[in-house]
């Protein structure tokens, strides 16, 4: 595994939506990157702009009213904002590939199942049907389908949720994607299927060797699937780390709010702590931090100036004016 | 599925025994006498009850109605118009072919028209094209179809002379009519498929299709139209229904001699026997239609299909 | 308090309504119409029943004006002078066709008046010469199809006197009714043949085979009317036979007109060669029927000669009593029957809703033709006829929202302290259902008049004379055809009322609850 290279590198992306005349930036200029067969975990709470960072990457971003302002996402050192609507069709569900958090409404209900995987693997491959179709059984095969042959001719409506996240799993994969963007898969799943398709993610990661991105709010499957996170709070990025240090030394609030709101097992509390407030609307706030209004540690110059990101350690940044003073911590960006 | 289609018709008997009943009951609830204006207000008052008596008028009603039944369904007579006293049969039979030419002709337009500028509007949502396509609509909606016919009429017929003003015989003749009898129902589907389209735009396996790298084109005609249509052919179906009620508009507009000029002279003149049977077939169309309907509906919507 | 005032349902509605300018436009419009159709009659122009030409005495204004025009004419004599008409004898005038025009002989000239539309000629004759002018009578029949005939012919008059056995060229040279000139006379001949031949074919292949000897209907003559002195050849090539006065004759259709020879030395007297029409061209309006759009009449007058602006006025009364009585008896009906079936349920909910299913199935065009079918035709049959197809909509709506506030939690509290069924119902149920029902209410108020027109077109309206937009256009299409105004304007005037009271209701329901929208 050659850890040093980047599959995707994404520097200081802004992406704008204009709203009743006005143009918010809903994601503020971040910067990170994903290796190649790494899982990276990108964390926050909903509007945080983690989902929107994704369908810019696939080059999805409903335009108008949204529009990537600055930035660059690189793909294999290719500048994917450069791409042409026809070279970024080969991109996509080829060797970038994606599945959303509704595996009941992501499929098309009026198509078989196997015409929907056909339908990629068609599309990016030189292969006639039958070979697409022996293809689209051994995918089915592969996320664990039982009797693929027979769901290959079934309608989405015959399939459980868990069922047809697979198949989404399957039709992400078909093409052997450089990169599997996972937004929120397992959200809509009950608990047992949620385990199921984790599982099931992790074993097809380690036999194809696809780098994840991988979006959540829950940061239980952070620890169980990510080898780094990205944390991410109003458009901005706040506090990256690998995922060992998030859980055993995270440094910004924020973090420290989340994963002060898991209750745990073994500890028992009254009440279970929440991080007080809400979320400010994109591009509302103009100075200062972000999450100041629902910070514990906050300070007079929290309201005042921008935080920058802060390294504290060899892959471990943090965007807090609470180590702007301490060892080691210095300024990344501007 | 053929369970289904079993079933419905089934469900059809009990509403098409009681529409016989209306209709039967017709000629005995409306004033005026049949008699009378079978042969005249002026024949003296032997002639008239011989005429009753013969005709079967003071026989029970419950005898009358079995009677009725009888001579529609075994021996497929509808009676004798009151008026020019040749079969209702026969002429209905004539002119029915008018009729149906004209509405299939009229909804293929409908269609034609509604889709195409309904999906454009919605792929192009508050573009200019789509602001003037949704004005239009509503303006198509206020117009009251014999007027339209008229004023189509006065300009392709009248001024330019490029169709015959009215009357039937060649393909020619059938150009306006349908175009009139269309328009209104065209607006209709423009705004449902409009809608349509919309929603199935903002569903989750649209964006799929688009992140497997589908063109644009194929996203819209493939896997929007494919879904946004079930709703709209539904729709088109139940228009099908009230084409056939302006069809009777239309056809006095023009003079086609269809189903819709009987029905009217046959009220205009009292003549209860057409009257009769024209409701009869006009019911018999909208429970077909609709079932039709529900059947394609079926084999649109897997998830129907296979129930 | 201020505030709370600012923020109440209705003054929330208002501000989302006034936002939509078209539908505030709309409701403008709204107003309007229903104060033409109260205050309209007063104001009409005219009375819509009887022919506008009855009228004209009543109101001051002279219909011999309207249709007649007067034409002044002289003489040209011999010696070159002209002569006023009142010095011309022996006037002669008639026309073509006497049911399009009639002209006779007046103080100042000729006087042409407009009997019905179309085109005929009008001749004007004093003894041996005559002149022609076109009537053009704007109606019913178009114009595009008059060809221009021949008006006056001139033929140029030698001022020297010849003698005997002399010959000269007659140099001619004639005017068309639409002022063209034609140069020769060949020319003349063979546009004279065009013209008046083929008339005369056309008649051979009749059954009037005897008319071809009939001297008026002569395409083209030219003769001596002293033959003693002068005689003349087709080609107008005149020879001198003896002393005395010469007088040759042009005729090309009704034109005539004369040349006169002095031959040997007596002067003769001067003598009328033609005659000369101040114009060649007469155009008249039809009074009497169809009159087109003019400051008289905005909108024209239809086959019986009545006013179509003052029929539209007094029929937007009759239109809007068949919108809003039929609307407000189906919206009762069907309110309260949607209100008991959504609230009680159970068998009468299932009868109440089966009802409403089999009615919504046939489209209302011919349920409503079925009710008429029943009742038999009348203004009365069709309102009730427009309510019976209302009331499944107002069922259906008001039974649904019905249900879910049923469900409301105010509801099953008024419930649970024992407030009466009935109240319930009215006090609290009722009010909530009260915005989709006005907005179902403004938009089938549209439709029923769409309906109400149509049958009323249909014949189904009992008296098809009365001044209502459906009969009108019903008469119009039947009586007059090819007239654009008869048939444009009632038709317009149903078009802007249903179309206001759509747009109003697309408002009214955008700023009552954007979710109703589909």
């Amino acid at each position: 595994m050659t850890m040093t290279k980047n599959v995707l590198d994404i520097k200081d992306l802004t992406i704008n939506f204009k709203s009743e005349g006005k143009e918010l930036s809903v994601v503020d200029g971040i910067s990170f990157s994903i290796k190649a067969g790494e899982t990276l975990g990108v964390v926050g709470e909903s509007g945080c702009g983690k989902s929107v960072t994704s369908l810019s990457i696939m080059g999805l971003i409903p335009s108008p009213p949204g529009r990537v302002a600055n930035g660059t996402i690189e793909f294999e050192g290719k500048n994917l904002l450069d791409f042409k609507e026809k070279e970024m069709r080969k991109v996509r569900g080829n060797e970038i590939s994606m599945i959303f958090q509704e595996p009941m409404t992501s499929l098309n209900p009026v198509f078989t199942i196997g015409k929907q995987i056909n339908e990629v693997l068609l599309l990016h491959n030189e292969m006639n049907k039958s070979a697409a179709r022996n293809r689209s059984i051994e995918m089915l095969k592969l996320v664990g389908i039982p009797r693929p042959e027979q769901i290959y001719h079934n309608y989405p409506y015959q399939l459980s949720g868990g069922m047809r996240q697979r198949v989404m799993i399957a039709i992400g994969l078909a093409c052997q994607p450089k990169l599997l963007i996972a937004d929120e898969p397992t959200t809509a799943l009950d608990v047992t299927i949620q385990a199921q398709i984790l599982n099931l993610m992790r074993d097809l990661k380690e036999k194809t060797d696809t780098s994840i991105m991988f979006i959540t709010h829950d940061l239980g499957v952070v620890a169980e699937m990510c080898d780094r996170v990205v944390v991410m709070y109003s458009g901005q990025v706040v506090e990256e780390t690998d995922v060992d240090t998030l859980f055993n030394d995270p440094k910004h609030p924020y973090t420290l709010g989340l994963l002060g709101s898991i209750p745990k097992a073994t500890e028992k509390i009254d009440r279970l702590y929440s991080i007080r407030g809400q979320v400010p609307q994109a591009g509302t706030v103009e100075r200062g931090c972000r999450f100041a209004d629902r910070c514990d540690k906050v300070m007079p110059r929290c309201y005042t100036e921008d935080p920058p990101l802060l390294k504290m350690k060899e892959g471990h940044q943090c965007r807090c004016w609470l180590y702007a003073e301490e060892e080691g911590g210095a300024e990344i960006d501007s | 599925m053929l369970n289904f289609i079993l079933r419905r018709l089934l469900g059809m008997i009990p509403i098409l025994l009681i529409i016989t009943i209306i209709a039967f009951l017709f000629v005995h609830l409306t004033p005026g006498d049949p008699i009378r204006i079978m042969y005249g207000a002026e024949i003296d008052q032997e002639t008239y009850q011989q005429m009753r008596e013969s005709e079967g008028f003071n026989d029970p009603l419950i005898v009358q109605y079995g009677r009725y039944m009888y001579n529609m369904t075994i021996q497929g007579d509808f009676g004798q118009s009151y008026r020019t006293r040749s079969d209702v049969s026969d002429e209905v039979l004539r002119r029915f072919n008018y009729t149906f030419v004209l509405t299939i002709l009229s909804m293929f337009w409908a269609i034609l028209i509604g889709v195409t500028v309904g999906i454009i509007s919605a792929t192009k949502r508050n573009s200019l094209v789509d602001r003037v396509g949704m004005i239009s609509t509503i303006t198509a909606l206020s117009i009251p179809e014999f007027w339209f016919g008229l004023m189509m009429m006065q300009v392709f017929a009248v001024q330019l002379g490029w169709f015959p003003t009215s009357g039937s015989g060649t393909w020619i003749h059938l150009i306006l009519p349908s175009l009139t009898l269309g328009f209104g129902v065209a607006a209709t589907i423009v705004r449902f498929t409009r809608s349509s389209v919309l929603e199935v735009l903002r569903e989750d396996y649209v964006r799929t299709a688009r992140a497997k790298g589908q063109k644009e084109s194929v996203v819209i005609w493939s896997h929007v139209l494919r879904n946004a249509l079930i709703p709209v052919v539904t729709m088109a179906g139940l228009q099908f229904g009230f084409l056939i009620g302006g069809a009777v508009v239309v056809e006095q507009v023009f003079a086609w001699p269809g189903l819709g000029s009987y029905l009217i002279d046959g009220i205009l003149t009292r003549d209860y026997p057409v009257i009769q049977a024209l409701i009869l077939l006009f019911s018999l169309q909208f429970l077909i239609i609709n079932l039709l309907v529900d059947i394609s509906y079926g084999f649109l919507n897997p998830q129907i299909r296979y129930e | 308090m201020d505030k709370q005032k600012k923020n109440s349902p209705f003054r929330i509605f208002l501000r989302k309504f006034l936002k939509q300018k078209l539908a505030v436009f709309a409701f403008g419009l709204v107003i309007a119409i229903v104060l033409v159709g109260i205050f309209g009659p007063l104001f009409s122009p005219y009375d819509p029943h009887r022919p506008v030409t009855a009228q004209y005495p009543d109101m001051g204004i002279d219909l011999e004006q309207l249709t007649s025009l007067t034409l002044e004419i002289e003489g040209l004599l011999s010696n070159g002078e002209t002569i006023e008409q009142q010095e011309l004898t022996q006037i002669q005038t008639e026309t073509d066709d006497r049911r399009i025009a009639a002209v006779r002989r007046s103080q100042s000239g000729i006087r042409v008046s407009a009997n019905s539309s179309g085109y005929t000629d009008a001749i004007v004759e004093s003894g041996d010469v005559s002149a022609v002018s076109k009537v053009l009578v704007r109606g019913e029949i178009p114009l595009d199809d008059a060809e221009p005939t021949i008006s006056q012919i001139r033929i140029n008059q030698p001022d020297a006197s010849f003698s005997e056995g002399d010959s000269y060229q007659i140099e001619v040279s004639a005017l068309l009714t639409d002022g063209t000139e034609i140069t020769s006379l060949d020319n003349l001949k063979e546009l004279a043949e065009e013209l008046y031949g083929e008339e005369e074919e056309e008649d051979t292949s009749g059954f009037q085979s005897s008319t071809t000897n009939d001297d008026d209907a002569a395409s083209f003559q030219i003769n001596s009317l002293t033959e003693d002195t002068v005689s003349v050849d087709e080609d107008g090539v005149v020879s001198f036979e003896s002393d005395g006065e010469g007088l040759v004759q042009i005729q090309a259709g009704e034109a005539k007109s004369l040349v006169q020879f002095q031959v040997g030395p007596d002067s003769i007297e001067p003598v009328l060669t033609s005659l000369v029409l101040q114009s060649t061209t007469i155009e008249l309006n039809d009074a009497y029927k169809h009159q087109s759009p003019s400051s008289l009449h905005l909108f024209g007058t239809d086959h019986q000669n009545r006013d179509i602006l003052s029929r539209v006025i007094h029929g937007t009364k009759e239109t809007l009593l068949i919108g809003f009585v039929s609307v407000a008896i189906g919206t009762v009906i069907g309110t309260v029957l949607g209100l008991l079936a959504g609230y009680y349920g159970g068998w009468l909910d299932s009868l109440v809703t089966r009802m409403t299913d089999v009615l919504l199935a046939f489209p209302g065009i011919l349920l409503a033709i079925a009710v008429i079918a029943f009742l038999g035709a009348g203004i009365t049959n069709i309102i009730f006829a427009v309510a019976v197809f209302t009331i499944p909509v107002f069922i259906r709506i008001v039974r649904a929202s019905t249900l879910s506030l049923k469900e409301m939690t105010y509801v099953e509290a008024a419930k649970s302290i024992g407030v009466p069924n009935t109240v319930i119902i009215f006090r609290h149920i009722f009010p909530g259902t009260l915005s989709v029902v006005m907005v179902y209410l403004t938009m089938r108020i549209g439709v029923a008049i769409l309906i109400g027109a149509a049958l009323s077109f249909l014949g189904l309206g009992g008296d098809i004379t009365a001044p209502e937009w459906g009969s009108m256009l019903s008469a119009a299409k039947d009586n007059s055809g090819t007239i654009f105004h008869a048939t444009f304007f009632p038709g317009l005037a149903i078009v802007i009322t249903v179309l206001s009271f759509n747009i109003f209701g697309d408002g009214l329901r955008d700023a009552l609850d954007p979710k109703l929208k589909e």
